[in-house]
């Protein structure tokens, strides 16, 4: 006896594809559930809705059309054959049976869609038929359930119920769910301002939707779920709302409320795209920059999944702006919501406890809320920064790796005559850092002109390496920089991932590389 | 639904992989495929058919599980209602293609997997995949290639 198709990997993975009656299936229960749903609930419902119609079929129910051995037929009836998976004959002739130990029978001549002609028999009696109803029954306890088929095929079914929802411009997707455009509950104008009231009554947000909905009393008499989710899709195509919720989480917040450090990218985070030839990277300084993790530098997504834990290495511009870069590594851990670019999530100070308000902006790649934290611990320029997950992923931990401060010989930058000078200066640290990135930066307003004098003039990245080799040769007795001060020192000035920089200490004749990843100046580049 | 996809022919089989006797294989060998029914006959029969060849007319079968007739000769319709009922039809001294052979012919040549194959046989599934799908086709044993 075949299996039933639904209960097959081929049926689910292989051939699975949303039929137009699938989708009018799934529009029924939308309506009739007056609740959105998640491409996941949308799959469980029609592999329910499959199974059942495939076990309520008429050739498993025995139907008329169901080809039966003790049936009798004429030339022209379409049957299904279980036998052959079901599959559709017509009969093309009838003859007389061939062997008298079964008595009076006929012999059905059957073409099948494929080509093939089978013989089977008709008016056969009883006795001469092992194939009854009650071995169907007896299968029918062996076979999976479609929550069990759900648990194997649930995600294939799943994406491909979505890839085709996307094509219907009827139907709608809010932070997962999807429901049709039509059956929306109405949001006029009067909804959205209040609910911009609101907001602005509140700090500007977060609120849920629920919350928002509460504060005003509005879309009485629908079914909740469906209110929510109507006042959300109102909301999201208004501009002056932004969904800023961590995954399966909507949030609202006022869009001229958000921090401006959000809503626009601090200017030391500003960044021209420098071209340069990552090919010429070696091995050494490719893993150098994996290792940095610049939120510039073009590399591969993070594949270890939402790892427990990121550090980071501060250079001047995250400094100066309170941001942290979004690393491959350290996008993969924050807070991610379903399509929002900006993320609001609270920031635990690993230390004290104290929280912070943050925010991921996931466009220009960086975390910004962290000003008042490095500014508490004195954080210089070269620190290690931690973050960690919590169970709430609205939540994350950071850890500065603080220590009582003691006075340490550190890097200094300063600006002397428009140039980036360098000093070894005695200094109290208060957390762990890394030597080589390291710098402190006394005035940092004074870098800040520089800087932007540096952008207005054009002058370009090899002109600025050369100069800030220079200087960072001076204190070391062979003149040997590391690339990986070179970077945090350069970009106090300019701000650069570190492929352009490395790619040109290779290409360059000004560099010279003296083993491992340290490199010098050439020696005519190196006189002052 | 779409159709399921027919095995194709340059895919290694499986565990999944159904087998049948394709009689079209012994049409085109040179081995002859009623003198090796013979051997599949019970005593009795193997005695009855020495003495009395059969007549070349065919006959109907009936498989009893799908109602599908199949034309046979009288040889290989003693084989399907007789002599593949008898205890000793497949023994642990009929060699595994000869076992898988029989079990096929007693089910009517209803294609079946490896596994299957293994419960009416007694012999190790994989041991039957390996032998039935290496180069050389033993008795006709080969992959089945659907097309209904």
């Amino acid at each position: 006896m075949s299996p039933r198709a639904t209960q097959s990997k081929q049926y689910w993975v292989e051939e699975f594809q949303v039929q137009q009656s699938d989708l009018d299936y799934l529009y029924s229960v939308l309506l009739e559930q007056e609740t959105p749903l998640t491409a996941d609930e949308m799959a469980l419902v029609l592999m329910r809705h499959r199974v059942e119609q495939e076990s309520q079929a008429p050739a498993r129910r025995g139907g008329s059309d169901q080809y039966q051995p003790t049936g009798t037929y004429q030339v022209g009836d379409e049957l299904s054959f279980p036998s052959v998976g079901y599959a559709r004959g017509k009969v093309i002739e009838i003859r007389p049976g061939d062997n008298p130990y079964y008595g009076s029978y006929m012999v059905l001549r059957v073409s099948f869609a494929s080509g093939k002609v089978l013989e089977f028999a008709s008016g056969l009696a009883p006795e001469h038929v092992e194939w009854t109803e009650q071995l169907v029954e007896e299968e029918e306890s062996t076979y999976l359930s479609p929550e069990e088929l759900f648990i194997e095929y649930g995600g294939e079914v799943a994406d491909a119920i979505e890839r085709e929802l996307e094509q219907h411009d009827d139907l709608v997707r809010l932070a997962g769910r999807w429901f049709p455009r039509s059956l929306l509950a109405n949001i006029n104008s009067g909804h959205l301002n209040l609910a911009e009231a609101i907001l602005d009554m509140h700090g500007g947000g977060p609120m849920t939707t629920r919350e928002i909905m509460e504060q005003v009393g509005m879309l009485g008499g629908v079914n909740e779920r469906l209110a929510e989710f109507s006042l959300n899709y109102g909301m999201q195509g208004d501009s002056r709302f932004d969904e800023v919720g961590p995954a399966g989480q909507v949030l609202w917040f006022l869009a001229r409320m958000e921090p401006e450090g959000v809503q626009h990218p601090p200017v030391r985070l500003a960044y021209e795209p420098i071209p340069s030839d990552p090919e010429l990277l070696t091995s050494d300084l490719r893993l150098l920059e994996a290792e940095i993790g610049d939120e510039h530098s073009n590399l591969p997504a993070a594949r270890t999944g939402q790892p427990q834990a990121v550090t980071v290495t501060l250079i001047y511009p995250h400094r100066r702006s309170g941001t942290l870069p979004l690393s491959p590594l350290l996008r993969s851990m924050f807070p991610t919501a379903y399509q929002s670019p900006r993320v609001r999530f609270t920031i635990v100070d690993a230390e004290g406890g104290q929280e912070y308000p943050a925010w991921v902006v996931r466009p220009e790649g960086y975390v910004y809320g962290l000003g008042d934290l490095f500014d508490r611990y004195d954080v210089p320029v070269g620190s290690y920064v931690t973050i960690q997950r919590t169970p709430d992923p609205g939540r994350v931990l950071i850890n500065l790796h603080l220590h009582k401060p003691r006075k340490e010989w550190v890097r200094s930058a300063r600006v002397e005559n428009n140039r980036l000078r360098f000093e070894n200066v005695q200094r109290p640290v208060g957390t762990d850092y890394d030597d080589l990135m390291v710098i402190d930066v006394p005035d940092p307003d004074a870098i800040d002109m520089l800087w932007r004098r540096l952008s207005e003039r054009g002058i370009p990245l090899e002109q600025i390496m050369v100069d800030v080799m220079r200087e960072l040769s001076a204190s070391s007795p062979q003149g040997h920089v590391h690339a990986k001060t070179l970077y945090s020192a350069i970009n106090l000035i300019r701000r650069s991932p570190p492929g352009p920089i490395f790619a040109r200490l290779v290409a360059l004749p000004q560099f010279g590389h003296v083993g491992g990843a340290y490199w010098r100046l050439s020696d005519r580049e190196a006189v002052p | 639904m779409p159709r399921p996809m027919a095995p194709s022919g340059f895919v290694k089989p499986t565990l999944d992989t159904r087998f049948h006797i394709d009689y079209e294989w012994w049409e085109r060998s040179s081995h002859d495929l009623a003198l090796y029914m013979v051997g599949h006959l019970c005593a009795e029969h193997k005695e009855q058919f020495a003495t009395n060849p059969p007549e070349e007319a065919q006959i109907d079968w009936i498989d009893p599980q799908t109602g599908q007739v199949l034309r046979v000769d009288p040889l290989r319709y003693t084989l399907l209602t007789h002599c593949c009922h008898q205890p000793d039809f497949i023994s642990g001294r009929t060699s595994l293609v000869d076992s898988v052979f029989r079990a096929l012919l007693a089910a009517g040549n209803r294609p079946m997997t490896p596994v299957e194959l293994a419960e009416r046989t007694g012999r190790p599934a994989e041991t039957i995949l390996r032998t039935l799908s290496g180069e050389e086709v033993y008795r006709g044993l080969r992959p089945f290639i659907e097309d209904t």
